[in-house]
């Protein structure tokens, strides 16, 4: 590493842990924590409120406390969506695909501890990757082009191979239905209107939000209710329940390889602008099923299914932060408030920002570090309460968990209609759970179907104006071999399998 | 840069921070705000575009000075597609109560409204204005490792080859700003559409996948000012501050002096880019549903009116480099009027472009 890189980050290191200093990321971590967790709100709102507030303050605190910001909303989210099948954000549904129903085999503890473990050290390797990228900060951010978002994509979605449940007709017939609702709403390029039915409601495309609170949360009330289950996690007692938070946090270890690379690739799309956190976590997800050799669990409770998705959305941060500073080009909402603070307080992103105020940009990165362990260190050390949510009884929570979907669904924009979506697609989640349709490939096909459609758009036209050449790219190239991979290695596996099964025979 | 070590002032600091967090957040319901009726209620900001473009940047501003003055909750809502006509559509549909506010491109909406068969809502009928924010500053501009240097280097390029300009999408001001610039000046050009948000414009132009982007100035300051960013031609009459280069229309400007190129005498090609700079300069405005009642409109009017003209706004925005060009919601209107006319000249121009992105 750069030697002026290293001094500007024990400079920076040293500041941030004397006092005091150290109280901007731990008071930044409490309220980005408390701003997630009410509905309604968030961390951008919360940063939206602070930039007036810090506008005479001096650069390194409200680095440090913009930093805390980004990096404490991260991980609560995921805590209900496990408990309780609620996705409170978009992102936040990939986790509740295995760690829901490990809550239900009473290995919430075990599902919350990974997930803690799995999002502090993702979003620290996501930092290091950031920081070691800082001297080619300019030439990563503009690496990737359509071309390679379009791979992406195809990558992502030929993983749905691996998660279409017992049959493959339904797992198919489900991920095409969702690139079909991924389609409705205005063509991304021409403004045409696509499968609107005249519906207002339906102009801006749907919500990603009401749509997975219906497949999930109220899918899971009608399915409780219908069932007669006493609890969630079937036991009563908390001393009932299986796992521990430090089966949870080894699990991360013993699948270290996953871990390491459901990181990489967080960090690869947090640095593309415009793409949220919930692709980040699909693509992990549906990379760990795939690489897996027994996928047989993977939306019944396996582990690396919480643990991917974890890793990958934390490691965002870090990869987000490389378009922002290095070019000023925020990767979503919360960079971009960031960055209007940025320029508010006189920082210009670019090479000024990380040679002469290489200090101030550490100053930043260590906060989103601390930040994004405190979140962990504080989610483990609730997890006993929140995993004796599991043991009410369903008559008690069935109202509640009612109550914080529809609630949930309607104040993300403000539309009562959105309620009425969530209610329409908990019917249809609550049916495909009974007719055994996996609704795992509807939900990732939705995802990535945007990033999709709009860059192989692009990339078309660019290849016919003759601006790219999309096969002498490394990139697509690489991405091209793992999606050849994605659709043939396991049919090849398993017939060398059975080739040495009948040879030992 | 020398950092000074925060004393008891940090404790101090951050005390304030929690209070004035917990107040605002609280909405602040016992509060009476300049709009009485709307004190203590949560308005929706309607954003046509994705965070991070100047639209957003402009509402992330003027947001907490709204809630402060109004005593409400002001709640930020990003619709970028379709061009931003999506959250057009939101906004005009939304009741006229004052509870859902927002900024339009106005330019933008003018355009897509030449587009038969388009949903668009139009800017002159189908909102209440409550005042511009600022004028569209519309610029051209290249990629630093593009090869091209200043605006005589682009028309030498265009000798030989089509120029690649890379837009949004249909209903935005750079998807018919483009192929009317290029109109004025003489050049054979190709669009690539779909780089939603000023930030993939942006990249694309660094990345060198397009030779030339056009884009609000505001949005792209920051880049210019690193020398990621090389500004090619000012699209406006008028010359924008802190800008050095060509302007395209004026008795000067360069499609005037490009006149013959296009078939055109100077004064018909000046006339076209002053309607094209009326079309771009109706701008960005706060606006609200139509049929907004009188009392509300006029007090949301007077209301943004003091925001934007205030001293602590007016830093703030210098702070965050953003121009301000306040207009009221009825001098806006008439500019918005002019916009209109001026659109009527490019309706054959813009049909072809849209053919050429649905083929």
């Amino acid at each position: 590493m750069d030697s002026m890189v290293l001094e500007a980050a024990l400079e920076s290191l040293a500041l941030v842990l004397s006092w005091p200093y150290i109280l901007y990321p731990l008071a930044g971590t409490l309220l980005a924590m408390v701003f997630s967790a009410t509905p309604g709100l968030n961390s951008s709102s919360l940063m939206a409120l602070a930039i007036p507030v810090t506008y005479a303050w001096d650069p390194l605190a409200v680095m440090l406390l913009f930093g805390a910001f980004v990096g404490g909303a991260t991980f609560m989210g995921s805590v209900t969506a496990m408990l309780f099948n609620i996705p409170g954000k978009a992102q936040n549904a990939v986790t509740l695909l295995d760690g829901y129903p490990m809550t239900e085999q009473g290995q919430a503890k075990t599902a919350i501890g990974c997930a803690a473990a799995s999002s502090a050290l993702g979003s620290t390797l996501g930092i290091f990757i950031l920081v070691a990228l800082i001297p080619l900060m300019r030439q990563a951010a503009i690496a990737l082009g359509p071309a390679e978002y379009l791979m992406l994509a195809i990558w992502g979605l030929t993983m749905l191979a691996a998660l279409v449940g017992n049959s493959v007709i339904k797992g198919l017939a489900a991920a095409g239905m969702g690139l079909a609702l991924a389609m409705v709403g205005y063509d991304p390029r021409t403004a045409e209107q696509r499968f609107t039915f005249g519906l207002e409601y339906l102009h801006d495309g749907l919500s990603l939000v009401p749509v997975f609170l219906g497949l999930f949360a109220l899918a899971e009330v009608i399915d409780l209710v219908a069932s007669g289950r006493e609890t969630l996690s079937g036991r009563l007692r908390v001393q009932h329940m299986g796992g521990s938070v430090t089966e949870g946090v080894r699990s991360v270890f013993r699948h270290f390889g996953l871990f390491l690379r459901s990181s990489v690739i967080g960090t690869v799309i947090g640095a593309i602008p415009g793409i949220g956190s919930a692709v980040a976590g699909f693509i992990a997800y549906g990379h760990a099923s795939q690489t897996a050799r027994d996928r047989s669990r993977f939306g019944h409770g396996d582990i690396r299914g919480v643990l991917a998705p974890e890793a990958a959305m934390d490691a965002k941060d870090g990869g987000a932060l490389i378009p922002t500073l290095a070019l000023g080009i925020p990767g979503g909402t919360g960079t971009a408030v960031l960055l209007g603070a940025l320029t508010l307080h006189g920082l210009t992103p670019g090479r000024e920002l990380l040679t002469e105020n290489l200090v101030l940009v550490f100053a930043l990165i260590w906060s989103l570090f601390l930040s994004n362990w405190i979140t962990s260190l504080l989610g483990l050390a609730l997890v006993n309460p929140m995993a004796r949510l599991s043991t009410i009884r369903t008559s008690r929570m069935v109202p509640i968990i009612l109550a914080m979907a529809v609630l949930g669904a309607v104040q993300y924009r403000g539309q009562i209609a959105d309620a009425a979506c969530a209610v329409f697609f908990g019917l249809l989640g609550y049916l495909m759970k009974r007719l055994d349709w996996s609704r795992i490939p509807l939900v990732i096909a939705l995802a990535l179907a945007p990033l999709f459609e709009t860059n192989l758009h692009l990339t078309l036209r660019l290849q016919e104006l003759g601006r790219i050449d999309f096969w002498s790219r490394p990139v697509v190239i690489g991405l091209l071999l793992l999606t050849i991979g994605n659709l043939f290695l396991p049919a090849l596996v398993g017939r060398l399998r059975s080739y040495r099964g009948g040879r030992r025979q | 840069m020398r950092l000074e070590r925060a004393g008891k002032t940090s404790i101090f600091h951050l005390a304030l921070l929690f209070a004035a967090v917990q107040l605002i957040a609280a909405g602040s319901a016992q509060a009476e705000g300049d709009c009485p009726g709307l004190a203590g209620e949560t308005i929706r900001w309607l954003v046509p575009s994705r965070p991070g473009g100047g639209y957003d940047a402009y509402s992330r501003l003027i947001q907490p000075f709204l809630e402060h003055r109004l005593a409400a909750r002001v709640l930020i809502e990003n619709h970028p597609d379709a061009g931003g006509v999506v959250g057009a559509i939101m906004l005009r549909d939304a009741a006229p109560d004052g509870r859902t506010l927002g900024i339009i491109n106005a330019s933008g909406l003018l355009a897509a409204n030449a587009i038969e068969g388009h949903l668009a809502p139009d800017p002159v009928t189908d909102f209440t204005i409550l005042g511009q924010v600022v004028r569209n500053h519309v610029v051209m501009f290249t990629g630093r490792d593009s090869g091209l240097i200043d605006l005589v280097s682009l028309l030498q390029a265009a000798q030989s080859r089509p120029i690649v300009i890379g837009v949004r999408d249909l209903g935005s001001t750079s998807f018919y700003s483009a192929p009317v610039a290029a109109e004025l000046l003489g050049m054979d050009y190709d669009l690539v559409s779909g780089y939603v948000g000023s930030p993939a414009r942006t990249l694309a132009v660094m990345r060198g996948e397009v030779d030339i982007v056009l884009g609000h100035f505001d949005s792209v300051q920051g880049q210019v000012q690193a020398g990621e960013l090389i500004p090619l031609l000012q699209l406006t009459d008028l010359a924008v501050s802190g800008l050095d280069v060509p302007r395209l229309g004026g008795p000067e400007g360069i499609a005037s002096q490009r006149a013959p190129l296009t078939g055109r005498t100077p004064q018909e090609a000046e006339q076209l880019a002053a309607d094209l700079a009326a079309v771009v300069g109706a701008g960005r405005l706060a606006a609200g549903p139509p049929g907004l009642p009188g009392q509300i409109s006029a007090c949301l009017g007077t209301t943004l009116g003091a925001i934007l003209q205030s001293e602590a706004f007016l830093l703030a925005a210098e702070q965050a480099r953003l121009t301000i060009e306040y207009k009221s919601g009825a001098a806006a209107y008439r500019d918005l009027l002019a916009g209109a006319r001026g659109m009527e000249q490019f309706h054959d121009l813009i049909r072809a472009a849209v053919e050429q992105a649905r083929e």
